[in-house]
């Protein structure tokens, strides 16, 4: 057998793990992005980025500080606060987490009937971040497994009585790591609704656990990834939510200039900086790894290596073979954050190098990571947000009939239209969403410089380190857009070879 | 871009529309009609299903109409024991093109383009023929429902 030969064949039978799992396998409708608009969107990131760099010339640091928060007061700020209006939307929370995991452990196996894969992954996984993103971590505030804590604390004291400090050390690392179990699950658990729902109950459990360890305010803040994850989106919003000290104090709203919560503070570890460099690596994995490019670069470089070293040579039976390739983008998708990382902390050395800080390295990386935000979330934006138009009007009718049984509990059964648009319009919106996230994160990486080296001229320069960083990464998004796409098929057998039998 | 959780919903996209001429033995399947109206507006597909024989479909491509006509692209796919083994995997159109994915299984089974919720069914080794109007910019894949199993995409670009 030929290379190429045996190299078809095996890319042919790379799908049989695919089977029975057609039914539960993406909906996305995306076109790559022509490469003449990629080519476009990267120049517009990086002329963009010299007008950041000329707006700032003759700014200094105090010009930034004096923008502040503005507390908001009246009758409309008190009715938004009321704990009556909290402690309602928390039952709703409650009951939506509970019909969530009902549904999918008492509901159809189908995974577009039942009402948890819907509501998870699209409601809960797209709206929700997209909503705090706007308006703020109203998540922090219904939290349905800190309100179940809450209420289990209230019955029994007892149980939730801090019996451990949690180790400084440990940081953000569980969350992490929780955090790349989760997108797991999203790309390659196909997890069908039953599981989900367990995985989901697993969740809870293990939660109310560690909250019961560690006490619920310190697991609400190390150890929720999802909050995490909710928390840090929001801070973008021009409104900031502040939670009251018990559940009956009325809750107090700031409005603020929309990012500036950004700016507000710093990761205090450096586990919060890796978990948020994993926010954009997720996603550009996600993009990139049913690409022909990446498919290829696996089957066709990686993949002979591996044979020759693993096994001698020997062909072994490709249902192994197929293994492999899945092990291969775990793994990938698991180091994305460290390899991002990596990068990050290099631009971050440099700027040290250029600008002579007093600041280590960590504290420097500690202190620009929060500004790379706007360009994680534009990536998941221009990622997702197709699939929300599609599948997320579909939740009117499964809340109707949540368990796929022919309800129509509140007559909304076949209601939702699906939106789809046409790949002119979603080829702009994506062009459009990077550009915007880029200039964002590089005006707000400059305020940032400002306030460390005071002189403009020192944050001037310590922004060029930055700026090559940021042209890369939204380059790098663009690009990851422009990508063939090769999912359900691994790769097109090359028409000279024989079909693999 | 790919999100791994579920596939489309029957409901969603595409309606298919009565065709100008009715094939003789439509087997397309119209379900979701109640999104019929709003879908017939933007981005509405002609879509027939032909059974016939390969002779005929080849002979008589269904000339397309309208300020958007394009090609007409006929596709010969051969899928055995649920695995294609003969034609591309990939489709490629330009909006507006009359599309004719001729196939041939050997086995019983269901043929659904996502996107545009066309379904043919497909008898042992006589070959079917999916014929539309691609107006509907995008990447759809379709699947085997027997089967389980995704044979490829159709990937319609904008004029």
């Amino acid at each position: 057998m030929s290379a190429t030969r045996r190299w078809t064949a095996v890319a042919a039978l790379a799908l049989v793990p695919a089977q029975g799992f057609a039914h539960v396998m993406e909906v996305a409708y995306n076109l790559p992005v022509p490469l003449w608009m990629y080519a476009y969107g990267a120049t517009g990131a990086l002329l963009a980025s010299f007008v950041v760099i000329g707006y700032f010339v003759k700014a200094d640091a105090g010009h930034f500080e004096s923008r502040t928060t503005r507390e908001v007061h009246g009758r409309v700020a008190g009715a938004l606060g009321a704990p009556a209006l909290w402690r309602s939307l928390r039952v709703v929370a409650v009951a939506l987490l509970v019909l969530t995991i009902a549904s999918g452990l008492f509901g159809t196996s189908q995974p577009a009937a039942n009402f948890n894969i819907t509501f998870f992954w699209v409601i809960f996984g797209l709206a929700i971040p997209y909503l705090s993103a706007a308006v703020g971590d109203i998540y922090g505030l219904v939290n349905p497994v800190e309100a179940i804590c809450r209420a289990l604390r209230r019955t029994v004291p007892a149980l939730f009585r801090e019996r451990a400090a949690y180790p400084p050390w440990l940081g953000y690392w569980p969350a992490l790591a929780m955090y790349i179990g989760f997108i797991w699950l999203e790309l390659f658990g196909h997890a069908a609704p039953r599981t989900l729902s367990i995985v989901l109950l697993g969740y809870v459990v293990l939660s109310a656990a560690l909250a019961a360890v560690f006490g619920i305010a310190t697991w609400a803040r190390y150890l929720d990834f999802l909050g995490i994850f909710l928390r840090l989106i929001a801070k973008m919003a021009p409104v900031e939510i502040v939670k009251p000290e018990s559940a009956a104090g009325t809750a107090r709203f700031r409005l603020r200039a929309p990012f500036s919560g950004l700016l507000a503070e710093h990761p205090e570890h450096l586990s919060l900086v890796v978990f948020v460099l994993f926010m954009l690596s997720s996603t550009a994995f996600d993009g990139v790894h049913d690409t022909v490019p990446w498919v290829t670069l696996f089957w066709k470089h990686l993949f002979p290596w591996i044979q020759t070293v693993g096994t001698g040579g020997h062909a072994r039976p490709y249902v192994e073979v197929v293994g492999t390739f899945y092990y291969w983008q775990w793994l990938m998708m698991s180091l994305s954050p460290f390899a991002y990382f990596s990068v990050y902390v290099f631009f971050i050395a440099l700027t040290k190098w250029v600008t002579g800080a007093r600041e280590n390295v960590g504290e420097l990386a500690r202190a620009f990571a929060f500004t790379l935000i706007p360009i994680a979330f534009v990536y998941h934006v221009t990622h997702y947000f197709t699939l929300l138009l599609a599948q997320g009007p579909a939740i009117v009718s499964l809340l109707s009939d949540p368990l796929g049984r022919g309800w129509n509990l509140f007559g909304t059964r076949g209601h939702g239209e699906s939106v789809l648009l046409d790949a002119g319009t979603i080829w702009h919106t994506q062009v459009w969403l990077i550009l915007i996230g880029h200039v964002v994160s590089v005006y707000l990486a400059h305020i940032e410089a400002l306030r460390l080296f005071r002189s403009g001229r020192r944050a001037m320069r310590s922004q060029l380190p930055m700026l090559v960083l940021m042209v890369v990464l939204t380059t790098a998004g663009l690009w990851i857009l422009s990508l063939p796409i090769a999912a359900g098929q691994v790769l097109e057998p090359p028409t000279t070879a024989a079909p693999a039998e | 871009m790919t999100a791994a959780f579920f596939a489309f919903r029957p409901t969603e996209g595409l309606t298919p529309v009565a065709t100008v001429a009715p094939p003789p033995n439509p087997v397309a399947s119209e379900r979701g009609s109640d999104a019929a109206s709003a879908a017939g507006t933007a981005a509405s597909a002609t879509a027939s299903a032909v059974e016939s024989s390969p002779s005929v479909a080849s002979a008589a491509p269904l000339p397309s109409s309208g300020p958007l006509a394009g090609t007409v692209q006929t596709i010969d796919l051969v899928v055995a024991r649920g695995r294609l083994v003969q034609g591309p995997r990939v489709i490629t159109a330009r909006a507006g093109d009359h599309v004719s994915i001729r196939i041939t299984s050997d086995a019983e089974d269901e043929l659904h383009l996502h996107g545009y919720n066309l379904k043919l069914h497909l008898q042992p080794n006589e070959p079917q023929t999916l014929s539309f109007d691609a107006r509907r910019t995008g990447r759809f894949t379709y699947e085997l429902h027997r089967h389980d199993v995704e044979l490829g995409a159709l990937e319609v670009y904008p004029r």
